[in-house]
């Protein structure tokens, strides 16, 4: 697999667009750009807040522009893809466009993981994100559902017992949510992937009030800030930190923060398979849901199979 | 005049400026400052070597920019000032070259003109290497010739895929190498940008991006009668030391170093990460051999941790150059003490590391697969040999 | 570029310090006395409770670079070698889900019973090469050529090894390799092939068993025939089921070569508890030790001044809350809270005489209320409405007050007397710091408890359920409508709990969020059943919900969870106290 950096052009053409329909009015901001210059077009529906804020608008552009809504079960995810996604990606030798902008962390690993295991090689996949607006952080925090694999097939034993174990964590602007997990597991080491965006700077400052009480109590763990506008760079350093740490430890990835970095680490993660593993912590349908709306910036990454 | 010769090679720095093309390197400067380097700095003060020469092989800047060709070579000067190293020898890179730009009138006019001078401090030096695309450096303790690969970028829409010596010009340089004018030294080294053979060591990659001409240059170089020779280049960003295929047995040392700092082709990140290297030639073991021989240094950079010795398992922290005994040869000798003792460790095993200091990696790797063919085995600990045991069961 | 903060790593978490940071920083104290001793122990308490460093210290490496005041004496007096065999719970986490995804195949838990097992081959061997090869001359081992060979070879026999060569390295690089075979088993699909898992499995015996063979033949090698070796197993309950049950039972045992330390959460579904606190309290060679140790003041102060003398600071900065005005309060909350009239009336306790009050008469029954008076006084207004103060009172700070709202967790100490270090200003730590600090702790821990989700309906995560069962308490017993003299608090359960509430409870006391304070007269030494015990929830969230810091009276679980019951009359009150010395 090679990453490579990608910027959009309007003569791209791609066999497959994969969206997500979900209520935020960002739902149909990548598809509005390249709706046509897919051969085929699929978007992979929720069963669940389908009466919230967009989303019978944005079913409705994904309909009338002849792209195929198919709903999928959030707890059966992989089955839905292998019923209505195995036979057109195994034939595919393009481009597979994938706008994650309103996809759960969950179901979109479910599907880069699908990807990758039966695309064929010649293919690559282009990952697009619309990033939202800033909009305040939920003034509480949610109960925990979930706090495991992000991938429900893929869950190896990640290395012998008597290596340290390392857990690095994206930091996200939810209040204490990263505390929780770290101390939940209370590893041995811990490193915090800090996202930056410059033209974002509320976005760090809730981060950083939210987290304090995490730096507090982990006040030498390592950090590394990244660009969250820049994937490519931040994919390069986040595997060249893996290549290094795995010689010593058994690495747990948690994605927290913007999703482009679960993408990343799914990404490291199949490359190192069995040896890593991604997990995500959810609240999952007891969190509010917020629309959030799409800041006219995009960020791509490519993988060429 | 010491015996040992010490260098420092840096190569393919791809340094940036001012946020153009930021994924590419490391090496990135903003209002004149980059951590990067400074850390950099910090650590290479912090070995406390004393180094004669600065190597660097080219790709200085990057993607042609202006901008980031003046940093980049501002770097190299600085680490040649902090660390008192006497001196430097560089040469342009394919990305020094503006050779993509149709419209560019020449496509190394920028680097010609730049200050401080380039690739010498000498004005005679340089109007050689414009000219003729390649100098000579000489002083009491080497002679380098530093020869320009990418001269012929930008001339036609190929050209920039690949090296090019042209057989008149290593006619020439050879000439001059047999000529009085050039001293004998010891120690002689080339610097280029590209590779001068073929170097394929991952599955399914042809390497088509080598100096076209390079071998017959490398081939005439063995028989020069100056002294012993080793060629450093950089452009595959990938590390390897070999010995020349030249029809001798007294070939020359190839040495393709990794780069410094840009952010690698991923396809090459398994292989190795960004290093640097600290070569340490024994001049009086080269000239008694014929070849010359040494042991290297390999420090790699990781986020975090920053710069450490390398743990890349295909390029690790400790290698040699210029062993006088073959891998047979040591395997001999081996056995016939393994015999006795049985096993060999701490002090005995220290006398057979001494003379596998000077072997290359892959002389050391069928080191290994022979004296297992005889059934005495390396007891590793990671990369390290802990003990060599004959198993007599 | 990433840019990135280049601390070197540093962490009180005793797992990952070096062995010469552990013993530079270690503190002896009482607990560590009686875990040295020659016999088996289990050693149970909460996660930070201490039992890791304990265990650590006890390792063969960290006993050999120990400087401190006692080293030697240590040293002389442990005859045994000690092998540290670490756990973890991210580990713990993927085996549980292996297991669950292939439906507890009794083939898979041998799969991983025997990766724990070679795992502590792994730590064996390590302490073993130490003595061989290790840097200093403590229970320093010379060993031939032919010996280290011969035991090699035994020992790759019984581990079902083939290394290249024998020597103890050689075996040790071979256990590493057969443990990253045995792990790459699982991607490739082998658990749904029966005879492939069967021929790739070691299937190693009880892991005693395996421990004990090979230690006879260690001994016989090095010529000790009576070498004693210690298997130190940290956090036991996130080892494979089996594995833990095997240790356990082998507790009972009394071969003369093996002690067992075992470390545990308080509590574990799992373990079948074969053996109980009477066969420790009848066999000499096993003893149960309690962590953290509450009694242990001085411990925690040394523990404390090696954080502040970092700074050059001592205990003393610590601002003390002290000279309370006691009947000052008393006359306060008498004014406003009638019930609180009542109450002293019944007691014929009469306020102008509180000062002169002996333990021979009313001083005892005052210095119990003393509680429920601050903080009745401190929340309520004059007409009994809840001032609105969301900052805890000053009188839950002072070092005591601090160590007792940590439950003396010595992790949880030394983090917050870190904290506390950055706020010394003008020759003190004030009050607002040391509130400050614990509203933190107790914050970080909540958010932990966030994260533990637990499946019930009636609550989403653990945190949930110290919030309710909390919340009771406080409006029941503590600001409720009516005064409580021995307000309600630690809890009992008639019947077993439905299961989710049972392992949302197990959660809550390994972290720490409930404290069991059933009496020696329990005859288990680990949780696995609710009956019959106590608890109460931790004091570390006391500030917050405006409790105690005392251990509260007794009630039973689902009359104080009951919300339908708002608040205690007086008369149920008095209903209840009876009924409670009935029951128990």
């Amino acid at each position: 697999m090679i990453i490579e950096k990608y910027n959009t052009t309007d003569d791209d053409n791609f066999e497959i667009g994969i969206f997500g329909l979900g209520y935020e009015s960002r739902s149909i901001s990548c598809f509005s750009q390249v709706k046509d210059r897919c051969r085929m077009k699929l978007a992979l529906a929720y069963n669940y807040w389908c009466d919230k804020a967009d989303y019978k608008i944005n079913k409705e552009e994904f309909e009338s522009n002849d792209c195929r809504v198919i709903e999928v079960d959030e707890n059966a995810i992989r089955k839905d893809l292998e019923l209505n996604l195995a036979q057109i990606i195994q034939e595919i030798k393009g481009k597979v466009f994938v706008d994650i902008s309103v996809m759960t962390r969950h179901r979109l690993s479910e599907l880069l993981w699908f990807l990758f295991e039966n695309m064929i090689s010649e293919s690559s996949i282009i990952i697009a994100y619309s990033i939202a607006d800033f909009v305040e952080p939920p003034t509480q925090n949610y109960p925990v559902k979930f706090f495991g694999s992000i991938i429900d097939s893929f869950q190896p034993l990640t290395g012998r017992l008597n290596l340290h174990p390392i857990v690095v964590i994206g930091l996200g602007y939810e209040k204490d949510k990263a505390l929780g997990a770290i101390g939940h597991l209370d590893p041995e080491n811990v490193i915090f992937l800090i996202p930056s965006n410059e033209k974002e700077q509320n976005y760090k400052e809730r981060l950083d009030e939210n987290n304090k009480l995490l730096f507090d109590n982990y006040p030498k763990s390592k950090s590394l800030t990244y660009d969250v506008l820049k994937p490519y760079s931040t994919y390069f350093e986040l595997k060249s930190l893996i290549l290094r740490l795995k010689k010593e430890h058994r690495i747990l990835l948690i994605p927290l923060g913007p999703k482009i970095l679960a993408v990343i680490s799914l990404i490291i993660a199949w490359e190192f398979s069995p040896e890593i593993n991604v997990w995500r912590v959810s609240s999952e349908q007891l969190e509010k849901p917020l629309n959030r709306k799409s800041s006219g910036e995009y960020i791509y990454i490519k993988i060429n199979i | 005049m010491s015996n040992i010769l010490r260098c420092l090679i840096l190569s393919d720095l791809h340094a940036i400026e001012g946020g153009k093309h930021e994924d590419d390197s490391y090496l990135s400067y903003s209002d004149g400052k980059c951590e990067y380097s400074d850390e950099f700095l910090k650590y290479v003060q912090s070995l406390n070597k004393e180094i004669s020469v600065l190597i660097c092989p080219g790709d200085i800047g990057n993607k042609a920019d202006e901008e980031s060709f003046s940093m980049g070579l501002s770097f190299l000067h600085e680490v040649k000032t902090s660390l008192k190293i006497k001196n430097i020898l560089m040469i342009p890179g394919n990305h020094d070259y503006n050779s993509m730009d149709e419209d560019a009138l020449d496509p190394k006019s920028y680097i010609q003109f730049v200050e401080p001078s380039f690739p010498t401090s000498m004005h005679d030096s340089n109007t050689h290497f414009w000219a003729w695309h390649w100098s000579h450096i000489k002083n009491d303790e080497f002679n380098a010739i530093i020869l320009d690969t990418s001269a012929y970028h930008g001339f036609n829409k190929h050209e920039f895929e690949h090296g090019r010596v042209l057989h008149k010009t290593s006619d020439k340089i050879i000439e001059y190498i047999n000529s009085d004018e050039y001293p004998e030294r010891e120690l002689n080294f080339l610097i280029c940008h590209h590779n001068p053979y073929r170097i394929e060591v991952i599955q399914n990659e042809v390497d088509n991006e080598i100096i076209d001409g390079g071998e017959y240059l490398l081939n005439n170089i063995a028989n020069c009668l100056k002294g012993t020779w080793m060629v450093i280049h950089g452009h595959r960003h990938l590390p390897h030391i070999a010995y020349s295929n030249s029809g001798t047995s007294e070939p020359v040392v190839v040495f393709s170093a990794g780069t410094m700092s840009a952010k690698l082709p991923i396809k090459y990140s398994d292989y190795a990460q960004n290093q640097f290297y600290i070569f340490e030639i024994d001049i009086s073991k080269s000239k008694k051999r014929g070849i010359p021989v040494g042991v290297y240094e390999a420090y790699e950079y990781a986020p975090i941790s920053g710069w450490i010795p390398s743990t890349a398992e295909r390029f690790p922290y400790k290698g040699g150059f210029g062993s006088n005994m073959t891998p047979h040869e040591l395997s001999e000798e081996i056995l016939e003490i393994i015999k006795v003792k049985r096993i060999l460790r701490n002090e005995d095993l220290g006398k057979v590391l001494e003379h596998l200091k000077y072997f290359m990696p892959n002389d050391i790797v069928k080191l290994e697969e022979i004296l297992k063919k005889e059934k005495v085995y390396f007891v590793k600990n990671g990369l390290s040999v802990e003990e060599i045991v004959l198993n007599d069961e | 570029m990433m840019n990135k903060s280049a601390f070197i790593y540093d962490s009180y978490n005793a797992r990952v310090l070096t062995y010469k940071q552990l013993s530079d920083t270690f503190i002896t104290n009482k607990s560590f006395l009686e875990l040295a001793g020659q016999n088996n122990t289990v050693l149970i308490g909460p996660r930070g409770s201490g039992k890791t460093t304990l265990l650590k210290m006890l390792q063969i490496e960290a006993l050999s670079l120990w400087e401190g005041e006692k080293a030697e004496e240590y040293r002389s007096k442990i005859k045994y070698t000690g092998v540290f065999v670490p756990t973890d719970m991210v580990w713990y986490k993927q085996q549980k889900k292996l297991l669950e995804t292939n439906n507890n195949n009794a083939q898979v838990a041998r799969y991983i019973n025997d990766l724990f097992t070679l795992h502590t081959f792994e730590c064996l061997l390590q302490a073993l090469i130490f003595r061989t090869s290790g840097a200093r001359d403590y229970r320093r081992i010379l060993l031939s050529y032919e010996k280290e060979r011969e035991l090699a070879k035994v020992l790759a026999t019984q581990w079902k090894l083939s290394p290249d060569v024998y020597t103890l390295k050689s075996l040790f690089a071979s256990l590493i390799l057969k443990n990253q075979e045995m792990l790459s088993l699982v991607t490739n699909d082998i658990f749904s092939d029966p005879v492939r898992i069967n021929d790739n499995i070691c299937s190693f015996t009880d892991i005693s068993q395996s421990l004990s063979a090979s230690i006879r033949q260690i001994n016989n090698m090095i010529s000790e025939n009576d070498g004693c070796w210690c298997f130190l197993f940290d956090e036991l309950e996130l080892a494979p089921t089996q594995i833990t049950s095997d240790l356990i039972d082998a507790m009972r045992g009394s071969n003369p070569n093996i002690i067992y330390k075992l470390s545990l959460s308080p509590y574990n579904e799992n373990i079948s508890n074969s053996i109980t606190i009477r066969d420790a309290m009848e066999s000499q060679d096993f003893s149960i030790i309690y962590l953290p140790d509450s009694q242990d003041i001085d411990f925690a102060e040394r523990l404390c001044e090696m954080v502040l003398e970092k700074k050059g600071l001592s205990l003393g900065v610590i601002e003390k809350f002290e000279n309370i005005d006691y009947k000052k309060e008393i006359t306060e909350l008498a004014a406003k809270d009638n019930s609180f009239n009542r109450y002293l009336e019944r007691k014929h306790i009469s306020i102008e005489n509180i000062e002169n009050y002996t333990d021979r008469n009313k001083k005892p029954e005052i210095r119990k209320i003393r509680w429920s008076v601050l903080i009745r006084n401190y929340y309520f207004n004059n007409n009994l409405s809840l001032r609105s103060i969301r900052r805890p009172a000053d009188f839950y700070a002072g070092f005591l007050n601090i160590c007792t709202a940590l439950e003396y967790n010595p992790r949880m100490l030394i983090g917050t007397m870190n904290k506390l270090v950055q706020q010394y200003k003008r020759g003190k730590i004030d009050f607002y710091s040391q509130i400050n600090a614990l509203q933190d702790a107790s914050n970080g821990f909540n958010a932990i408890l966030n994260t533990i989700s637990v499946g019930s309906d009636d609550f989403y995560t653990v945190q949930d359920l110290i919030q309710k069962i909390s919340t009771q308490i406080r409006q029941k017993y503590i600001l409720g409508e009516v005064f409580h003299d021995e307000p309600k608090g630690v809890f009992f359960f008639k019947k077993e709990p439905d299961i989710n509430i049972a392992r949302a409870l197990g959660d809550a006391l390994n972290t720490g969020a409930i404290i069991n304070v059933t009496d020696n007269k329990s005859s288990e030494f680990n949780i696995s059943k609710f009956v019959g015990k106590k608890f109460r929830v931790s004091f570390i969230f006391s500030p917050t919900f405006k409790l105690p810091l005392t251990k509260l009276s007794p009630i039973e679980y689902d009359k104080l969870i009951d919300s339908k019951i708002d608040s205690i009359s007086e008369l149920d009150h008095e209903k209840d106290n009876n009924q409670m010395e009935l029951e128990l």
